[in-house]
């Protein structure tokens, strides 16, 4: 009985990474594609602040600027120095990464408020600099003309399709990464840090774990950035303000804060909600801050947590074990 | 024209001192962070505006019936977005403030619009002159209303059971529980208050900034810097901070230029963090863990 569970666990797996792989053959429309385009950017953001929020800890209302950072750089490097896709990546990971470094620097040796403090004032000081910085940023106008990524077979990315597999790629690298880092030893430590930082102080340097964690959500989000430059083919300051900080704030706990599913599906879930909510656009705001209170309030596991809920009271009764009564 | 620009620090440090007066009361009481504080500053504008402009009510009535339904929307606060969290880790908190913040602008963006709204009183027609500096009454108002109510509030916390049962759950929330305290009433009391005090600030404003959903998130900043820099739940730290952030915006548009008014507070932000994160007057404790 327990094998087949597992097995038909796994064949969930194997129908859901080729449901993945098919998708570009089942929705047709670019529009689609880009929403979905759109929500894979958005799970990256999502992941790389939950490792913050979930793994260390740490309130952060900033993540937008490490994202803009990294979209930024990519943009500049392909615009002024004609650097390609695969090469403006890395930088801007880099840049990503070193802007977590320095941020988590001050903030983290303070208390939880103050590191929300210190990354919504980064944010704000982060469009202030964009719009202000004219002749690297083209302030309000923002940076157009960054080329797409181009391949050997499949030549420059001309439709969404190319990009959605690539997407598809980093998405998995940086989820095995993610899976990899929370569950090693640092991982473990972040958990016992989480869980209580005083007891954790006297036997680890906290600090050094919390700050490389801060290095890798910012460096993830970089990466994210890039993608997203690279794909919009247009950036511009107003895409990097703290609202958006807000909104990947709302994607970590509403999916589900402290996994790997969690963040994902909160990313997918909050790019495809406008799309019903095309009605009552102006309420869309409204709704996000009130979907954001009632889930920290009551269902403080999120999307992922009902998830789980379901798989347990559902699925799972049909082993029965002697002392639980489905 | 530099005393001018002090004085100008000085009218505008008394509006900080009331904002952060209350963000820093519910820290000292209630042990929580409102990043949602800076709408109460919005929603105290927005109330006086109704009261004054819309139903022609005397403006000092407006003020006071503002103070009244943004003490409200205060508990409002409390009732819905902190209170359920009370047995819930501290991250929790801080995300709710921050879900309240975006629900009330972009409730007020939905209700109101964008457009700035604006009132004048006759008392901005009144210019007092004195050694080459001009003043109109309606500043002198700011400064007069911001002092009384400071001083109202240091009668209430000093000589009232309810300022003493206040002053006791922020020195010993526990011990102040074994004394019969009911803490979720006082918890009530503050958000009232620093929603009160927040709408004072927010109403003298309107001539000024005029009233608008987005107005909350600067006014927050500013009481942030004032607190940090008083020492997070501070009182005299707040009075104290909020005029000397005053004086130093004051003094970066008189010597660098208003374009960089702003950056004044983050400056300070930055410096105090670094130097002493406690502030001026406050304790370790409550800053780092």
């Amino acid at each position: 009985m327990q094998s087949l569970i597992k097995k038909s666990g796994l064949l969930f797996w194997i129908l859901f990474f080729a449901t993945l792989l098919a998708i570009p053959y089942l929705i047709t429309g670019e529009y689609y594609m880009r929403i979905l385009i759109l929500s894979g950017v958005a799970a990256l953001n999502a992941l790389a602040l939950d490792l913050l929020i979930g793994h260390v800890g740490a309130l952060s209302i900033g993540q937008a600027a490490f994202w803009g950072i990294g979209a930024y750089t990519s943009a500049i490097l392909s615009t002024q120095l004609g650097i390609p896709f695969w090469g403006t990546i890395p930088v801007a990971g880099l840049a990503g990464g070193i802007s977590g470094l320095l941020l988590g620097l001050p903030a983290l040796r303070l208390a939880g408020f103050f590191v929300a403090l210190v990354t919504l004032a980064f944010n704000l000081v982060f469009e202030v600099v964009i719009i202000n910085w004219r002749s690297m940023t083209g302030g309000f106008h923002g940076i157009s003309g960054i080329s797409p990524p181009s391949l050997p077979v499949v030549g420059v990315f001309q439709s969404k399709v190319p990009y959605y597999y690539l997407l598809l790629i980093i998405l998995v690298v940086v989820v095995w990464f993610c899976k990899k880092y929370t569950s090693s030893r640092t991982g473990r430590a972040l958990a016992a840090i989480k869980e209580d930082r005083v007891a954790a102080e006297t036997f680890m340097n906290t600090y050094y774990y919390r700050l490389l964690t801060f290095a890798i959500s910012g460096a993830i989000s970089g990466i994210a950035g890039g993608y997203y430059a690279h794909f919009n083919l247009y950036i511009s300051a107003s895409i990097f303000i703290v609202l958006a900080s807000i909104m990947i704030l709302a994607m970590v706990v509403i999916g589900g804060s402290g996994t790997i599913g969690g963040p994902i599906m909160g990313g997918v879930f909050l790019t495809i909600l406008p799309e019903f909510l095309r009605v009552a656009d102006e309420w869309r705001l409204v709704i996000y801050g009130a979907l954001l209170l009632i889930v920290i309030i009551f269902f403080p596991r999120g999307l992922h947590g009902i998830y789980i809920v379901i798989k347990e009271r559902v699925l799972l009764p049909k082993t029965k074990t002697p002392y639980f009564k489905a | 024209m530099f005393v001018q620009q002090l004085l100008n620090g000085f009218i505008m440090g008394n509006t900080y001192v009331l904002v952060a007066l209350g963000f820093t009361l519910v820290f000292g009481i209630v042990d929580i962070h409102n990043f949602a504080h800076g709408e109460l500053y919005m929603v105290g504008a927005f109330a006086v505006f109704f009261f004054y402009k819309i139903f022609n009510i005397p403006f000092a009535l407006s003020i006071f019936l503002g103070m009244i339904i943004t003490g409200f929307v205060g508990v409002l606060f409390y009732l819905v977005g902190f209170r359920p969290l009370r047995k819930a880790p501290p991250v929790a908190t801080l995300i709710s403030s921050v879900a309240l913040m975006l629900l009330a602008s972009d409730g007020a963006l939905l209700a109101f619009g964008a457009d700035p709204k604006y009132f004048t009183t006759s008392y901005a027609d009144k210019i007092l002159r004195f050694g080459g500096l001009t003043l109109s009454l309606q500043r002198l108002l700011i400064v007069i209303v911001a002092v009384g109510l400071v001083l109202l509030l240091n009668l209430f916390i000093r000589r009232t059971r309810m300022g003493m049962a206040m002053r006791a759950c922020a020195q010993n929330r526990q011990a102040a529980g074994w004394c019969g305290i009911n803490f979720d009433l006082i918890s009530s009391v503050t958000f009232g208050i620093s929603g009160a005090l927040a709408a004072a600030a927010g109403g003298l404003m309107v001539p000024m900034t005029g009233a608008e959903p987005t107005m909350g998130m600067g006014a927050l900043l500013k009481a942030f810097a004032v607190v940090i820099l008083g020492g997070m739940g501070n009182v005299p730290g707040a009075i104290v901070g909020g005029y000397i952030i005053g004086f130093s915006e004051a003094l970066t548009v008189a010597t660098i230029g208003a374009t960089y008014k702003n950056v004044a507070p983050f400056a300070i932000i930055l410096l105090v963090l670094i130097i002493k994160p406690s502030g001026i007057f406050g304790q370790k404790s409550s800053v780092k863990l």
